[in-house]
């Protein structure tokens, strides 16, 4: 489970986030919405360990980050900060993390397999469009088989079957008990996908409900709302 | 960290930098050797004595600004091909990350000053029978250079993974060091040689016993070089635990 408690985060005068508070269960795809800017990848950095928060807590199953013992079996990451040496092969890539991480050599063509790159795990990353270092990130971020899945903006790039594909094993992992955030821009992915959704805007928390079945038609109209006020779509 | 020390030297192994670099070790090594030689013994020196060996060999450091260079790549890299994320995800205690580079910068340049004194040996050889000379294989000089240019480049290995946890940025890292090595330290030698003496590469030079200058004994400039290396190290991880990555 992830619980993010009273999270504030100040760059310079900008808070990043301003006493980010909500839970991400296990068995659920929960989505973590706003807009540009709006403290999304700051809280999701501060889960991670990335960024420190200057008061409150993030933790997963109980603990913060840094006092995971064994982080990439607990927890999964893709995020949009990661890049991938140009010069070394998707497959090395993985090596290396499954290397530093004591993890199963044979993980790394399993999760290749699992995101659609096993031809192309032996190719230089330089090589790769962004739809397939995405489809890398997420096989970093599966290498461990964890519990625990934090995706930031994982659509980004995907082709239409990409993104079908991203569907369905999200929704697998949650099936599978396991904790999935994610967050995103595209709203009718989040209608279809997620089934609690968390909105922030300006670092705060404001809305925080079940998906239930929502439209997407509705769910814009919801998050304009409470986002841009004066700017909701016309009924 | 036995880990994390083996994925740090895969991870060099599986780009062409290192490669890159190591030939350029490799080739700069037999060029210095070969015109040490042939300018030494054009000028009449006495190649077989042990001034003559020393004159000769001592460019077996000459790589050691690649090893350097290496070194920064291996910890400012990470930022510049933005692998830090996933490198701090693998091992959120950033300290151990930055002790795993260490060790591996330091081991890879013993790599380095390997090939690259086999490289000096092997050409010095070559070289003096061209001459219509022998080189004295052997003897306390002979030694003492070969093991000082292999510590020189495991150091500067080292030096160079340190400044690049440093600064983080791998240009500014290189530019930096350029700055300091090539343009700063070779004034400062030759305006005050009492404090050019501190300076990383005099140290270096005095580890290779250049017969060139007024430098440090070997061993006292191996320790001051490791007391450079470790102090930046120290520092940086002070930082790191501070920002973000």
């Amino acid at each position: 489970m992830i619980e993010v408690r009273e999270a504030i985060k100040h760059y310079g005068l900008t808070r990043a986030a301003d006493g980010v508070t909500f839970r991400a269960q296990p068995g659920k795809v929960t989505a973590l919405l706003g807009p540009n800017g709006a403290g999304k990848t700051t809280t999701m950095r501060i889960l991670l360990g990335l960024t420190r928060p200057d008061s409150g807590t993030a933790l997963i199953d109980g603990r913060s980050y840094q006092e995971l013992d064994d982080p990439r079996r607990t927890v999964g990451a893709a995020l949009d900060s990661m890049g991938f040496h140009p010069g070394r092969s998707g497959r090395n890539h993985l090596r290396a993390v499954a290397t530093a991480a004591n993890l199963d050599p044979a993980r790394v063509d399993e999760v290749l397999v699992q995101v659609g790159l096993a031809e192309a795990g032996s190719r230089r990353t330089g090589g790769y469009s962004r739809g397939m270092q995405q489809r890398l990130a997420l096989a970093t971020a599966l290498l461990g088989d964890p519990g625990v899945l934090i995706l930031d903006e994982p659509n980004i790039g995907l082709d239409p079957a990409g993104i079908a594909w991203l569907r369905e094993i999200m929704r697998g992992w949650a099936a599978d008990g396991r904790t999935v955030l994610v967050s995103s821009h595209v709203l009718t992915e989040v209608a279809l996908v997620a089934d609690q959704m968390v909105i922030i805007d300006k670092g705060r928390v404001v809305h925080d409900s079940e998906v239930g079945g929502i439209g997407a038609t509705e769910l814009e109209r919801l998050f304009l709302k409470l986002t841009t006020p004066g700017q909701e779509v016309a009924s | 960290m036995k880990a994390l020390i083996s994925a740090e030297i895969f991870k060099l192994r599986t780009v062409r930098t290192g490669w890159v670099l190591l030939g350029t070790v490799v080739a700069i090594t037999m060029l210095s050797v070969a015109a040490a030689v042939s300018g030494l013994a054009d000028a009449s020196q006495d190649l077989e004595s042990a001034e003559g060996v020393k004159a000769v060999l001592h460019v077996a450091g000459s790589g050691a600004l690649f090893v350097l260079m290496l070194g920064i790549t291996i910890t400012a890299g990470e930022y510049r091909h933005r692998t830090a994320v996933d490198t701090f995800l693998t091992t959120p205690k950033r300290s151990q990350v930055l002790v795993a580079k260490l060790i591996s910068a330091l081991s890879t340049g013993v790599v380095y000053g390997l090939v690259a004194t086999s490289v000096a040996v092997v050409t010095a050889v070559i070289a003096y029978q061209v001459k219509g000379l022998s080189l004295p294989l052997g003897g306390a000089i002979f030694w003492q250079i070969l093991i000082g240019a292999v510590v020189y480049a495991a150091l500067f290995g080292g030096l160079g993974a340190s400044i690049g946890s440093l600064i983080r940025n791998q240009m500014v890292a290189i530019i930096v060091t350029i700055a300091v090595m090539i343009i700063a330290e070779p004034m400062v030698i030759v305006l005050a040689p009492s404090v050019g003496r501190w300076f990383p590469a005099a140290m270096g030079r005095a580890l290779v016993s250049d017969p060139g200058g007024n430098y440090m004994s070997s061993p006292v400039a191996g320790l001051m070089l490791f007391i450079y290396v470790g102090a930046i190290m120290i520092i940086a991880a002070i930082i790191e635990r501070r920002r973000d990555a």
